[in-house]
């Protein structure tokens, strides 16, 4: 599970310089970036990123009836995502726009705007008719409803 | 395509997909990024060449002219920005596609260009697999030995199957001279569409065995 070309990683340097890895930095960079706002990691790789898209922060869990898929995607509107499960593999995009107006002075700016996407392949079967998505208090919430496991069994074939 | 703002920087390429913090003092440049998150922020990373056998100086060089630049650079974007009360500023760059600076020229505040894509080799063929499979296993040797690439580089090379990002992935992560890091940028632009396939990741190649004892 998970996106098809989305990483990170740790990079390069030099023999003399200080490692980089933490060894934690494999999955979402905004979570491990602040540690590299330093001089010391100036012009070093922290990221590889196959997609210019950027990947809103997503939570994918099971309940006994239903897999669910939970975004964390401010500033949307319900009409502005598209979703799409083909597959097994569940497509969630769309664009953030910014709604600033008029010329601003940052200090601080970490808030994502422009396409993104995110690609999850299903961990559990589910019944693609079932696939219901809501959008409120900034998360976009897609629900489909697990169907059982095929049956393992022996299974004889007539041979024609 | 619209013009944009350029960034020279000394001693650093920025490859497409790789993302990278820069420490930004000069004042100038701090002033570029102010204007710049303004809108798409979207700049053109510029790569600053040695003039007279004198190696330009690390990060932003502001007072650099048209001329000293290479003309293959990378488009990118700034991801996150954070301003010191020192008045300089730490920016998370995200490299997205090798492009030609268009029409460089010094405008008001900074040098601007117009950004060509160039276009990657996408013919993989036989040789490719085999220059793919090459570098994956020199490279994974490099990460084994060399103290300062963590282990969890081995997950993200086994992800990458495209022969350019390959290569981009591998030249970002060694520690190259500049002059051999402006090949690997570069290449591409010069040889797309050549019968000799893409050279980039022959480039990259060559660079990874100076790198495996």
């Amino acid at each position: 599970m998970g996106d098809s070309g989305s990483f990170g990683s740790t990079g390069g340097g030099g023999p003399n310089r200080p490692s980089r890895g933490s060894g934690s930095l494999t999955v979402h960079l905004a979570d491990e970036l602040d540690v590299y706002f330093n001089e010391v990691a100036h012009g070093r790789p922290v990221g590889f990123v196959a997609s210019p898209k950027w990947k809103p922060r997503t939570d994918v869990y099971e309940t006994d009836q239903e897999l669910i898929v939970h975004m964390d995607i401010a500033g949307m509107q319900a009409g502005d995502f598209k979703v799409e499960l083909d597959e097994g593999i569940l497509k969630v995009a769309g664009e953030r726009v910014p709604r600033q107006q008029g010329r601003r002075h940052y200090h601080a700016m970490e808030v994502q705007i422009g396409p993104f996407e995110r690609r999850f392949r299903l961990p559990v079967v589910v019944d693609p008719s079932s696939i219901r998505a809501t959008y409120e208090h900034g998360f976009l919430e897609i629900r489909l409803a697990k169907q059982p496991p095929r049956s393992s069994g022996a299974q004889s074939v007539r041979v024609t | 395509m619209e013009r944009l703002p350029v960034l020279p920087l000394g001693q650093l390429v920025v490859y497409p997909h790789v993302v990278l913090p820069l420490a930004l003092t000069d004042p100038k440049a701090v002033q570029l990024i102010d204007e710049i998150i303004q809108g798409e922020k979207r700049l053109l990373l510029g790569v600053v060449k040695s003039m007279g056998g004198m190696e330009p100086p690390e990060g932003a060089v502001m007072n650099t002219l048209p001329h000293q630049l290479y003309d293959v650079g990378t488009l990118g974007t700034i991801v996150r920005m954070l301003k010191l009360g020192d008045g300089s500023v730490r920016v998370m760059v995200q490299g997205l596609e090798r492009a030609r600076l268009k029409d460089i020229a010094q405008g008001e505040k900074w040098l601007m260009a117009e950004p060509e894509p160039l276009q990657e080799n996408l013919l993989e063929d036989s040789r490719t697999e085999a220059l793919k499979r090459t570098v994956i296993a020199q490279f994974s040797r490099v990460i084994d030995i060399a103290p300062y690439l963590g282990a969890e580089l081995h997950e993200v090379l086994a992800g990458i199957t495209e022969a350019g990002k390959l290569a981009d992935f591998i030249a970002a992560n060694l520690d190259l001279a500049l002059k051999a890091c402006i090949k690997a940028a570069v290449c591409d632009a010069y040889c797309s569409g050549s019968a000799d396939g893409p050279r980039s990741l022959t480039a990259s190649a060559w660079a990874v065995q100076g790198k495996v004892p």
